[in-house]
């Protein structure tokens, strides 16, 4: 499968999804008033990486800023790794923003996955 | 009071002087296009940046703008009447607020009226059931209608009742004004 990385811009984080070391990062903010544009061709990276996943998947979500349309994304990607064995999603946030922190667990309280807590240095 | 032509140019100094007293950081009147929306955005965030350091409060007045101007571009009701909506960051001492004003179709406001008025009944645990809530029900409808959760998530930015008010400007238009205040919190070392 493809490799796919994009760099982040003023509204769009950067991506990082790599099939054979089963990862995949999204760092920075993410603001588009119109997610499914963007997100449309990450999902269906996913689709087809879900067909053939590997042992351990690790999702790294390193973002600053996400509005409430990225929300539903993402609650609508991790859904569709929950019948996946061993995925862990890291969920980072600076030290004191208490507000990532708090997204992070409202996010596993909504789906069945294993969270990680990691502060950004 | 009547404002006289902006060619005028006593208009221009009035607006100034109107925008001083009221320490207005950034205001926009206009259309809000896609790419207005996020030139706007960016300016916002440059003068948030310098008023108020690169910390939770800057996240959350961020955070606020972001939902405040998007919900702007998404659910105002523009037509040739009434093409232009407004969006304006301003600052009273340690408080700061964000407001918007737009157009929608007077037949809308009863159902946002209702939303708003559930929003300041609730305490922060309500509104966190209410996100996770409206979160769940968004994502089964699929629909493209974020105005809950916008709204939703600006109240718990904010920390503070949201502020509102419709005005009818004809027979099927009202205005609707919107305000969002924070506190700039002393940020700890």
């Amino acid at each position: 499968m493809e490799k796919i990385t994009l760099s982040g811009t003023f509204e769009t984080p950067a991506v990082v999804l790599d099939s054979e070391e089963g990862k995949l990062e999204f760092s920075g903010r993410s603001l588009p008033e119109d997610t499914t544009s963007f997100y449309r061709p990450i999902m269906s990276w996913i689709e087809q990486y879900l067909a053939h996943p590997k042992d351990k998947t690790n999702i790294a979500i390193k973002l600053e800023y996400f509005n409430t349309a990225t929300s539903k994304v993402l609650l609508n990607m991790l859904t569709k790794f929950e019948n996946t064995g061993n995925v862990t999603v890291h969920w980072f946030h600076y030290q004191e923003d208490e507000d990532m922190l708090e997204s992070g667990k409202e996010f596993e309280e909504l789906v069945n996955l294993n969270f990680a807590y990691h502060t950004f240095d | 009071m009547p404002i006289d032509k902006i060619s005028d140019l006593k208009t221009v100094y009035e607006l100034h002087k109107a925008m001083e007293e009221n320490q207005v950081i950034i205001a926009y009147e206009g259309e809000f296009t896609s790419n207005i929306t996020q030139s706007v955005l960016s300016l916002a965030e440059k003068n948030l940046d310098q008023k108020l350091d690169k910390g939770q409060t800057k996240r959350r007045a961020f955070n606020i703008a972001v939902e405040c101007l998007q919900n702007i571009s998404t659910h105002s009701d523009r037509n040739e009447d009434f093409p232009n909506s407004i969006f304006i960051i301003g600052q009273e001492g340690n408080e700061f607020y964000i407001s918007s004003g737009n157009t929608i179709k007077a037949s809308k406001v009863e159902n946002l009226q209702r939303k708003l008025e559930q929003i300041n009944n609730l305490d922060s645990d309500g509104l966190k059931q209410l996100h996770m809530q409206a979160i769940k029900e968004s994502m089964k409808r699929q629909e493209s209608n974020n105005a809950g959760l916008g709204l939703i998530s600006i109240a718990r930015k904010s920390g503070k009742k949201l502020d509102y008010q419709f005005v009818p400007v004809d027979q099927d238009n009202s205005f609707f004004s919107f305000q969002a205040t924070f506190f700039k919190q002393e940020e700890s070392l």
